[in-house]
């Protein structure tokens, strides 16, 4: 029986992931206009009315944050679970079948891992137009060589198991075996590195509406830190918050990710998540 | 050794080559006229046109391809019209100001976050370790730019001590040229700073922790060294590679982070450039942006895996 002391970590980035996910559930009813409309006085700073403050055309910051938080769990979620998908397949298949395969897979992954991310982001999006979903898409895309790694080793060493073998034996295909055998027992450390993906996920997010290149149409965090550069010195609400915000949610996928890796391997143990 | 080398060399090719057939692809899948995505929605229609010709944009798939290498080994990135300037020219120039913030405030970051985590290991599970572990967490966890920001409302804006913008005065109060230039950096190499030192406190506490089980520590200590001689000169000494190795994997999320560092600081570096390229849909310049970027990352790469030979005899090249 572990002590709860020991849990702190793992429990408070429950709570602010669930904190994070009803304030996203919850944001079409806490705000049911559109948190782009202009209704409120502008760059007011916090009070009861607008608790975190309005912009310099008058939005209320708290709405768009509400707003936003569905944007960096789209992202955080997403991206994520498409590079945790494209990461695991390639992986395994590279890891399972060895030979030509593995040889084509592992310099792809490494090449990928390579190139630099977030410059090849901000090139396919400024040419394709900053679409929410293709930006998703993309990040995700960008995202998955160290999943495959991951999973690949994974692989290597599962694959000689009993298990394994016994369902080679018994005449199941080498798909079977290796996404209802072999996978599932090795997904754990793609898990835990998925959840440090989804932190990356929404910081790309925020990076990528701060240089300008997010849909104008939807309210972001990153957006609003965008929108705010101009104010640093007069409406530093649109700053701090939108920041704040961001900062939570990391957390909250750091100390669950941090906690997963090291129960999954115990060698390593200490609060570094 | 030597071979090694060479075969290290001839490594690169296929990064860059696989850079490059991101760049021709997304010419020709883009929306609209291949010719404007490689001119950059500044160009003068004759420039397009002429573009259309010289690079035979009529001519089949793998012709252009053909085309396109040719001029990409000429040093031909192309030219952009916002700055009216050929792009490696520009990208050139606008890397050593890049250069110059990177390397001093790695610099520091490897230096003070080596000896963190290492402090954070010798003080394992004690509160400085708590401390220095929850630290770099929540530094982790902040945007490299929504740092910047801060450092600007807090020392620029209220403190009114630093300047938040540019790498030169207007008006130079008839200080040195260098002391300008240092005065400018300190707002943005510390926001780098900050952005990197958790990565290194975190790494150099798990390998001085996992050097630490060694028997070579224990006789160490059996010898009767103190702690902090048993911990910062025989442990660190031998977890300092790990250091080495991500120094080099890290380099594309440090060119990452220079990005955004220099977009909010208004640093005159590649980033910066990247940003104005953004907001011009200067596409030759985000094109040759990311290759140029490709290329530094495979470079950094490939000088730490030389260093790595000198600092590890145990490791032999085949």
């Amino acid at each position: 029986m572990r002590s709860l002391a020991r849990e702190t970590p793992l429990i408070l980035g429950l709570a602010l992931l669930a904190f994070m996910v009803a304030v996203a559930l919850l944001a079409p009813a806490l705000y049911p206009s559109n948190p782009l409309f202009s209704n409120a006085p502008p760059m007011q700073p916090p009070d009861w009315a607008y608790p975190l403050g309005t912009d310099h055309t008058g939005r209320d910051v708290a709405a768009m944050l509400a707003w936003g938080t569905r944007v960096s769990l789209l992202f955080a979620f997403g991206a994520a679970g498409i590079s945790l998908v494209c990461g695991t397949v390639l992986g395994a298949i590279s890891g399972y079948f060895g030979g030509l395969v593995d040889d084509v897979l592992s310099r792809l992954f490494e090449m990928f891992n390579i190139v630099p991310r977030l410059f090849l982001i901000i090139l396919v999006v400024a040419v394709f137009g900053s679409y929410l979903w293709l930006t998703v898409a993309i990040v995700g895309l960008t995202m998955w060589p160290s999943n495959a790694r991951i999973m690949r080793a994974q692989v290597l060493t599962l694959k000689s198991r009993g298990y394994a073998q016994a369902a080679i034996v018994s005449g199941a295909g080498p798909f079977t075996v290796l996404f209802s055998h072999v996978v599932p027992n090795g997904i754990g450390p793609v898990m835990a590195n998925s959840m440090l993906q989804m932190a990356y996920a929404v910081l790309t997010e925020a990076g990528l509406a701060f240089l300008g290149l997010s849909d104008p149409n939807i309210a972001s965090w990153g957006q609003v830190l965008y929108w705010g550069q101009g104010f640093i010195a007069s409406a530093p609400w649109m700053i701090i918050f939108p920041g704040l915000a961001i900062a939570m949610l990391l957390m909250s996928f750091h100390l669950i990710g941090g906690t997963l890796q090291e129960r999954l391997d115990p060698r390593q143990q200490g609060a570094m998540a | 050794m030597l071979r090694y080398l060479a075969r290290r060399i001839l490594q690169i090719f296929p990064v860059v080559l696989l850079a490059v057939m991101m760049n021709f692809l997304l010419i020709n899948l883009a929306p609209g006229d291949p010719a404007v995505v490689m001119a950059g929605e500044h160009a003068p229609v004759e420039y397009i046109a002429e573009l259309r010709k010289s690079y035979g944009l009529d001519a089949p798939v793998l012709e252009r391809l053909g085309t396109y290498l040719v001029k990409l080994m000429h040093g031909d990135l192309g030219y952009s019209f916002a700055y009216r300037r050929p792009v490696l020219e520009l990208l050139l120039e606008r890397a050593q100001a890049t250069m110059l913030l990177v390397l001093i405030s790695q610099f520091f970051s490897i230096l003070l976050g080596t000896w963190l985590g290492a402090y954070a290991a010798r003080h394992h599970n004690r509160i400085a370790d708590k401390l220095i572990s929850y630290g770099t967490i929540l530094l982790y966890c902040m945007p490299i730019f929504w740092i910047g920001m801060m450092l600007i409302m807090i020392f620029a804006v209220k403190l009114q001590w630093l300047p938040s913008s540019g790498m030169t005065s207007f008006m130079s109060f008839g200080r040195p040229r260098w002391i300008d230039i240092a005065i400018h950096m300190i707002l943005p190499a510390t926001c780098l700073f900050l952005h990197t030192l958790p990565i290194y406190a975190k790494l150099a506490r798990a390998s001085v922790l996992e050097v630490a089980r060694e028997d070579f520590i224990t006789t160490a200590r059996a010898i009767g060294f103190s702690e902090r001689v048993v911990y910062m000169r025989h442990a660190l000494r031998n977890a300092l590679l790990p250091t080495v190795t991500v120094a080099g994997l890290s380099l594309s999320a440090l060119l990452t982070g220079a990005l955004l560092v220099e977009t909010v600081f208004a640093w005159p570096g590649l980033g910066r450039l990247m940003f104005e390229a953004v907001s011009a849909r200067d596409y030759p310049v985000l094109m040759g942006g990311f290759l140029f970027a490709t290329l530094l990352v495979i470079i950094g790469n490939f000088i730490v895996d030389v260093i790595y030979t000198y600092l590890d005899p145990r490791v032999i090249y085949s």
